[in-house]
């Protein structure tokens, strides 16, 4: 970071950067800022459960986050002047700047950093990082709750699509975003910005963007990426909340974000917290749908996807390339023929998902399963996802049975302890231990637990059928015929899931029966909506297939496979 | 579920097939060894928490490629995004160890521009009474690429633990000193994570006030 930064707030921002990461820029904190602002900005209004922040804390972070990337600029200009009054102009004018989300006004602050009349410091890496933006958010998803608010995605597209555009304009974006940015530009635009939840469309959820969802779904309530950095961020909105609502507050907080290092305050924070958790163990077991996913590798899986899509689809534009007249324009229908397959095919198996499979058995679906992946002629075995899909079917079974004669028994907090040490090491072992006596909580922790896992598998099963279909198959079988398959595949899959989800939903309400609503609605709710985003995983992760298949085509129409 | 940790470090498993990448890494997480294990297809993924001074938790996510050459392009897309590896033979199979150089000279070019902290691994060195590559050797060949050199087991659980700990430090060590920096866009290293975000941005709210007083 260059010295002309140095401005009231830069000047902080340094120092806390260089402590935790150095290699940290002043872009990328503009990156983080605006994508919080998406994020909380959906969050504020729509939130059902009230434990997540303050509303004052949300808009504090819009308007941080719309107002960061200006005070460069006015920087430059005021350089290192201690004048109260001149930073008071230069938050005035953030929040003059705040017309947020949606509104195409939003897209100049965001631009801001790219105005070359704007002599933003360091120019090292540019928006280069917008790629990995979305990776990292993918990753960082790993660690937080799944309260995925649907919104949040359409928002995230349309955040995408204005930041594609930047990056697309600006060079040297690393290797894999190159090839991502064209996809997700196109993607961004074909998006419905009020569409439906699970709807995926066709090319909704090629490259970044499905990670990006998908991981701002997940991320949801927690915002934001790796821990002390994020903590950090919310911590100088918060203070700009501060100042905003409290106009006698503005000069001190300038002196003070001089003299004390928020990321120290943070590690106190961080320390507290850690204590706290060691002694409520229980409470911050609560399902953590996200964090449970991550843990059965569903993230990592879905990342090896993507990485898979995305070099396939490079493929198939530079074999494109590589063509001319006729050839090319055979191709051409073949791969829209492909493709058409996934759009079309995908719609009609949402409308289907309300008749079938609602009472399916776990042994049915893995039969299905297991033909299914047969005649998709590759060697993929369905073992790791029926095993989980049959743990899932078998605890509420088994509990089914018991719960209803001792719906009301509470079990003491020292057994619940002690089951919650057991699952971390064999869900399986514990859960036949404890047959019948679950409270409300174990029932949705578990099922948040086994609907986690159930989509981890799901994802890994997919990515496991694309890997095969690059490079394991014996037998070839026509591209067209494979994504007729692979859209069966999903369909049960998601069909599958969804109804555990209604099967863990229902089993939640007998439980919980005697409970007063405000304590069994927040639980029922979010139970149906991570049932929601677990199809979504799914079906997104079904679109990364597309350019595999298109990939496999050419390999074997083309012969001479593009490398 | 342990949530909390300094810092995580994924970690690329790589080497000739049916040298026991899977099963070393296994041994590793699940404590458990495998008598048959299935050719592994494309990647898989692991992943274990590792204590490397009280208190100072590391997450390990483990990238476990496949050994065979039809998957090597696959496996190849992921050398970028690892900070530290184990480069695996096996003791009892020379080709294995022949090997190496290439599987060095892939990463190379591959893991451009970051670098990844490697480690030669021996593996089955319960079998010492068929070994084809001496110690000496293979300590010669990791010396020659600047790595560490260690023996292990995945059946006899032999140095399995301390062929990922000392890894794991030496990687520590480089982030520690800064030689190694998180970077946005880049999975190799990432920092720690709070679970309630939400509370500690309270907590912060609070300690605001309190220092403005």
């Amino acid at each position: 970071m260059s010295d002309d930064a140095s401005d009231t707030i830069a000047t902080t921002d340094r120092e806390e950067i260089t402590k935790i990461s150095s290699s940290d820029s002043l872009p990328e904190d503009a990156e983080v800022h605006s994508d919080s602002a998406t994020v909380s900005n959906q969050l504020a209004p729509g939130e059902p459960r009230g434990d997540v922040r303050e509303d004052a804390a949300d808009q504090g972070a819009e308007t941080a986050a719309a107002g960061h990337p200006q005070q460069p600029k006015d920087a430059g200009t005021t350089e290192t002047s201690l004048n109260g009054e001149v930073t008071e102009d230069t938050l005035a004018e953030c929040v003059d700047s705040v017309s947020l989300e949606g509104e195409p006004g939003s897209e100049i602050p965001l631009k801001e950093p790219n105005d070359p009349a704007v002599d933003s410091p360091p120019q090292g890496r540019g928006w280069a990082g917008w790629g990995s933006w979305g990776k990292s958010l993918l990753s960082s998803a790993s660690a937080t709750v799944g309260h995925g608010l649907t919104a949040v995605k359409e928002k995230a597209g349309a955040t995408l699509r204005i930041h594609s555009v930047n990056s697309g304009s600006s060079e040297g974006a690393q290797p894999e975003t190159k090839n991502g940015v064209p996809a997700v530009a196109d993607v961004a635009a074909d998006q419905d910005p009020t569409g439906s939840p699970p709807a995926s469309p066709a090319s909704g959820s090629r490259g970044m963007l499905s990670a990006l969802t998908n991981a701002v779904q997940s991320t949801g309530k927690s915002v934001l990426t790796g821990g002390l950095d994020a903590l950090e961020f919310i911590g100088k909105k918060t203070m700009n909340v501060l100042a905003e609502s409290d106009p006698g507050f503005k000069r001190t907080k300038t002196l003070m974000e001089r003299t004390v290092s928020l990321s120290q305050m943070l590690r106190e924070a961080k320390e507290k917290e850690k204590q706290r958790l060691a002694q409520q163990l229980t409470v911050e077991r609560t399902a953590h749908y996200g964090m449970l996913f991550d843990e059965y590798q569903g993230l990592s899986h879905l990342e090896a996807l993507e990485i898979l899509s995305n070099e396939s689809e490079s493929k198939v534009q530079s074999f494109l390339v590589s063509l001319d007249g006729e050839k090319l324009e055979l191709l051409k229908n073949d791969l829209i023929s492909i493709k058409d397959i996934f759009a079309a095919k995908e719609l009609e198996s949402e409308e289907n998902q309300e008749q079938q499979g609602l009472e399916e058995k776990g042994e049915e679906f893995a039969s299905m399963l297991t033909e299914l992946l047969f005649e998709l002629h590759v060697a993929a075995t369905p073992d790791k996802l029926n095993k989980a899909m049959k743990k899932a079917h078998d605890w509420v079974e088994e509990d089914q049975t018991t719960v209803s004669v001792d719906v009301t028994k509470e079990s003491e907090e020292e057994t619940k302890k002690e089951e919650k040490e057991e699952k971390a090491e064999d869900p399986q072992e514990s859960k036949k231990e404890e047959k019948g006596t679950k409270t409300v909580e174990e029932v949705y922790m578990l099922s948040i637990e086994s609907l986690a896992e159930v989509t981890a598998r799901c994802i890994e099963q997919l990515h496991k059928v694309a890997e095969l279909i690059l490079h394991g198959q014996e037998e070839e079988k026509p591209a067209q015929d494979q994504a007729k398959v692979l859209i069966k595949l999903t369909t049960a899959m998601c069909n599958e899931v969804a109804s555990l989800s209604k099967k863990f939903t229902k089993f939640l309400t007998t439980v919980g029966s005697k409970k007063k609503a405000e304590v069994l609605n927040p639980m029922i709710n979010s139970m149906l909506l991570e049932g929601c985003n677990s199809t979504t995983y799914i079906q997104d992760a079904f679109q990364l297939l597309l350019p595999v298949l298109q990939v496999s085509h050419i390999q074997t129409n083309c012969q001479t496979p593009a490398s | 579920m342990e949530a909390i940790w300094l810092y995580q470090f994924r970690l690329i498993v790589i080497g000739d097939s049916t040298v026991g990448k899977s099963c070393l890494i296994r041994r590793f997480t699940e404590g458990r060894f495998a008598q048959v294990s299935d050719p592994t297809v494309g990647v898989d993924f692991f992943s274990r928490l590792v204590e490397i001074e009280p208190g100072k938790r590391i997450k390990l996510q483990i990238w476990d490629t496949a050994g065979q050459e039809r998957f090597r392009s696959i496996t190849r897309a992921y050398y970028r995004n690892s900070v530290g590896g184990l480069l695996l033979f096996d003791i009892t199979n020379r080709r294995s160890f022949q090997n190496v150089h290439e599987w060095l000279e892939e990463t190379k070019v591959h893991v451009q521009p970051y670098q990844i902290v490697f480690v030669l691994v021996g593996h089955k060195c319960d079998l010492d009474t068929q070994r084809q590559v001496t110690r000496h050797e293979a300590e010669k060949l990791a010396a020659a690429y600047g790595m560490k050199y260690i023996e292990t087991s995945a059946r006899d659980a032999i140095n399995v633990e301390k062929a990922f700990t000392d890894l794991t430090r030496d990687i520590y060590e480089l982030v520690k000193r800064g030689e190694i920096t998180i970077q946005e866009g880049w999975e190799g290293v990432k920092s720690g994570f709070v679970p309630n975000v939400v509370h500690s941005s309270e907590e912060v709210v609070k300690s605001e006030r309190r220092c403005l007083c």
